[in-house]
């Protein structure tokens, strides 16, 4: 093992490879923070030019850019409201109202530290467990799959805002958005019309531009420049992550990139899962005090973490087992096999010096990452000051591009539009829109995998208490939602009791 | 307000027209891009230099190639089309551009290039579930082989059916016929309409076992669901299960092609013919055009392939991909999607339609 090591090392410690890993994180970064790019486009256009290149090299700048993606999210998810990647969905929920509140670059100095937090965090469960890890991961069947996106969806009760009604309904309507397409199971087609562009279904990134971005321009049509400038606050002097805000979000991100590193771990799960559950967790876990949803900086530092928890935990799968965690990762199946990699059960034993330089490549991918990060950030706080009547302008070019290029299609750009109409007119009735993100997400796993287990238990429902990993979730979500309800209570009294004697001290 | 509605409107109204431009103009532009190329001696010098004549042919692409790929970026067909894309792009000069459109089991893609210009350039990969099984599964799907000229076959793969004898105990065809009889024979394939859930309904109908499915998304979830206990039994390619194989996880018990399996060490693994049941199949990806394109381009492009592959370069690609090249000619591939095609009618008029 120490000579394998070795070797790793001497492959990985190149300059050659710190220049890719930087390209790789900075090109991530970019198309991670540009709505409607992604890491998956930067990966499939820089393929072809990996051929002439090292094993290595390639598959440490491919992998980088994995990570930088999965930060990039949150770049556009603070600043404008709208998530870069759907694993950065729920750190809009706390990151913008912080841009709101003046706080931008706290926001997205809390994500760059949380995410590399988890991608630490998660590198290192790949580089020292992943096989063992794999052993676990290969009991998951389709009872657990359901029990873990049953457990996802329960997490919609934390993210529907004051009615937990309306939550639902929206949580409805992103499960049945999701039956659009083959059914999974029968093989018929849903709700197509016809149409063949519909028959993969509904795109996920398209929905989300038009929930977040397209409605809030539309929103800003009958606003003035001077309107919407002042619901954005000046931004402090002091917008910066304290030492305190680093001690009080520790704890938060180091069970969030646990979270994020499980789910990652299980085959065909990812971040955009893994933030929610997180977030759950760390709202169900809030002090007096902590407002969940108003800027709350727990709320960025759980999703952050955890989707990039997430990432380096999704190769385990798919190193161990050759089963891609999500669409990135199924690109980078690719990339492996291109350079020589037989992903599978033998990896390690077949090509350990290789692969042990790219999973220690990943370690320091996170750190580039931070340090990139840093001073990339500088810039991108700089979109803030952009007048809101140019920044929507474009925004509205960039998401039509964006939307267009996930299928090179015009029918993502047309379901843009009618969700981003949709969407302003459920926030004008306050309809919550981030539990259409997690039934769209989950829906599809829940519903295939009940239907599976059913097969397989020949119609029997007890096969869901039947299974220890399963049963344990199914409780796990009961006590959780059981929790959150006492906790929401407790915790309303609690701050408005906080807010009080707070009130009351400043008048003395 | 006005302004403000007039401008949000205008944003998108030019981005769609950026968005918009059909399939059909881009060889336009490229065309035109090529004619400016003509205009700057330098580059067409450049070009002369590094474009061959591929099989004593005098194909001369006048714009990039455009190749669709109807599955998502990164699967073994996608990972091959790469390849040659970089071969043909060697051999002519020009781009090679691998546009990734996956839906409708390759229906996509195809409206795409029936949209595209009648030229070599534009050619789009397949497989034989596109022509045989897709049709016959999903009414609004309308490809007809007839439609389409066959450049070159890329890809063959055997198809196996997987047992984990350490939870059933099945060693054989004939163990799995004595399990059966006693336990419910739950097996892991993709979704009705794909090619391991027809082999397996055939064989289990054929035999009279009774056998549900659960159903996933790729044949690499299959066979962990079958590692994993979850199913007993999977029908998955060959190379997807070699590491399962090589560990001693998974047996192969039959193999649907027409000749006996050899590719796993120290194993012969006996076709489903020989076990009585007239099943022949093998997966088959080959590269297609329109029909109507010169026949001497589509083979002067097969013979740019077929010389590629003959490269050292192509040699450590494919080595390192596991791929074995496999390039048959236009009409060998339409014999094999042919013979597919009435085999998945037969059955789909048995097992399927009712």
């Amino acid at each position: 093992m120490s000579q394998v090591i070795a070797e790793a090392l001497a492959n990985l410690l190149t300059v050659e490879n710190l220049i890719f890993v930087n390209i790789g994180i900075f090109v991530g970064i970019l198309f991670g923070a540009i709505p409607g790019m992604n890491g998956n486009l930067a990966i499939t256009v820089l393929l072809p030019f990996t051929f002439q290149m090292g094993t290595v090299p390639a598959l440490l700048m491919l992998t980088a850019i994995f990570f930088g993606a999965n930060f990039g999210g949150s770049i556009s998810s603070v600043l404008i409201n709208t998530p870069g990647t759907n694993a950065a969905a729920a750190t809009l929920i706390d990151g913008y109202p912080m841009c709101q509140k003046g706080q931008p670059r706290r926001a997205l100095d809390m994500a760059l530290v949380a995410s590399t937090f988890g991608g630490l965090f998660s590198a290192l469960c790949l580089l020292f467990f992943a096989p063992q890890i794999s052993k676990v991961a290969i009991k998951f069947g389709s009872p657990e799959y359901f029990a873990l996106a049953l457990f996802g969806l329960s997490v919609i009760a934390s993210v529907s805002g004051k009615s937990l009604v309306k939550g639902l309904i929206s949580g409805g309507l992103g499960i049945l958005l999701a039956t659009v397409g083959i059914d999974s199971v029968s093989g018929l087609t849903r709700f197509t019309f016809g149409n063949l562009r519909l028959y993969n279904g509904i795109k996920m990134l398209a929905v989300l531009l038009g929930v977040y971005a397209v409605s809030q321009m539309i929103g800003r049509i009958n606003r003035t420049e001077s309107v919407v400038a002042s619901e954005l606050k000046e931004t402090d002097k002091n917008d910066r992550i304290t030492k305190e805000d680093l001690k009080n979000t520790f704890s938060t991100m180091l069970k969030s990139s646990a979270i994020g590193a499980f789910i990652g771990a299980i085959p065909g799960t990812g971040g955009g899962i893994a933030s929610f559950i997180a977030y759950n967790e760390a709202k169900r876990c809030a002090k007096p005090g902590e407002a969940f949803g108003e800027g709350e900086i727990k709320g960025v530092a759980a999703p952050e973490s955890a989707n990039n928890g997430a990432t380096a935990a999704t190769l385990i799968p798919l190193l161990t087992l050759g089963i891609p965690g999500d669409v990135v990762a199924a690109t980078l199946l690719g990339a492996f096999t291109m350079h020589g990699l037989v992903v599978g059960p033998k990896l390690f034993a077949n090509s350990g010096p290789i692969v042990y330089a790219v999973l220690i490549g990943c370690v320091i991918s996170q750190i580039i990452m931070f340090l990139q990060g840093k001073y990339l950030l500088k810039l991108f706080v700089r979109i803030t000051h952009v007048p809101q009547d140019l920044l929507t302008a474009i925004l509205v070019v960039i998401c039509c591009a964006g939307a267009f290029a996930i299928g090179n299609s015009e029918l993502d750009v047309y379901i843009m539009l009618l969700f981003g109409a949709v969407a302003y007119f459920m926030q004008k009735v306050e309809f919550p829109p981030v539990p259409i993100v997690l039934g769209m997400v989950l829906g599809p796993t829940a519903e295939s995998n009940l239907r599976n287990s059913l097969v397989m238990s020949g119609g029997s429902w007890s096969i869901f208490v039947k299974r220890p990993i399963c049963l344990a979730f199914i409780i796990l979500t009961f006590v959780l939602i059981v929790l959150l309800k006492k906790g929401d209570e407790k915790q309303r009294k609690a701050t408005s009791r906080f807010m009080k004697n707070e009130e009351e001290g400043k008048s003395e | 307000m006005r302004r403000k509605v007039v401008a949000l409107i205008s944003a998108v109204v030019l981005a769609m027209t950026g968005c918009g431009a059909s399939p059909a103009e881009k060889p336009a532009e490229t065309t035109a891009a090529a004619s400016e190329k003509k205009n700057e001696p330098a580059d067409s010098k450049n070009n002369e230099v590094e474009k061959t004549e591929a099989g004593g042919s005098s194909f001369s692409p006048e714009k990039d190639f455009n190749i669709r790929v109807p599955f998502a970026a990164g699967g073994s067909v996608d990972t091959i089309v790469r390849i040659f894309g970089q071969g043909l792009q060697k051999t002519y000069g020009n781009s090679a551009i691998i546009n990734n459109m996956p839906g409708a089991n390759g229906a996509i893609a195809a409206a795409d290039l029936d949209s595209a210009k009648t030229d070599a350039t534009e050619l789009m990969a397949g497989g034989i579930a596109m022509f045989a099984l897709a049709p016959l599964f999903n009414k609004d799907v309308n490809l007809n082989m007839d439609d389409y000229q066959f450049v070159s076959g890329l890809i063959e793969e055997d198809m196996l059916l997987f047992v984990d004898p350490s939870r059933s105990k099945i060693e054989d065809w004939a163990g799995f016929q004595e399990y059966a009889k006693n336990n419910r024979i739950i097996f892991g394939s993709n979704t009705p309409g794909g090619a391991t859930h027809l082999l397996a309904t055939m064989l289990f109908g054929e035999s009279g076992i009774e056998a549900e499915a659960v159903t996933s998304d790729g044949s690499a979830k299959d066979l962990l669901a079958l590692a994993g206990g979850n199913v007993v039994c999977t029908v998955a390619p060959s190379s997807l299960g070699a590491q399962y194989v090589e560990e001693g996880t998974l047996l192969p018990i039959a193999v649907f092609s027409e000749e006996a399996y050899t590719g796993y060490d120290g194993l012969e693994v006996p076709t489903v013919k020989s076990l009585g049941y007239d099943i022949v199949f093998k997966s088959c990806n080959f590269v297609m055009t329109k029909k109507d394109v010169d026949k001497n381009d589509v083979e002067a492009v097969r013979q740019a392939m077929i010389d590629y592959s003959e490269t050292d370069e192509f040699k450590e690609l494919a080595t390192n991909a596991g791929y074995t090249p496999s390039l048959r000619s236009g009409e060998e591939v339409r014999e094999i999607v042919q013979n597919a095609y009435e085999m998945c009618q037969g059955a789909y008029e048995k097992y399927y339609a009712k």
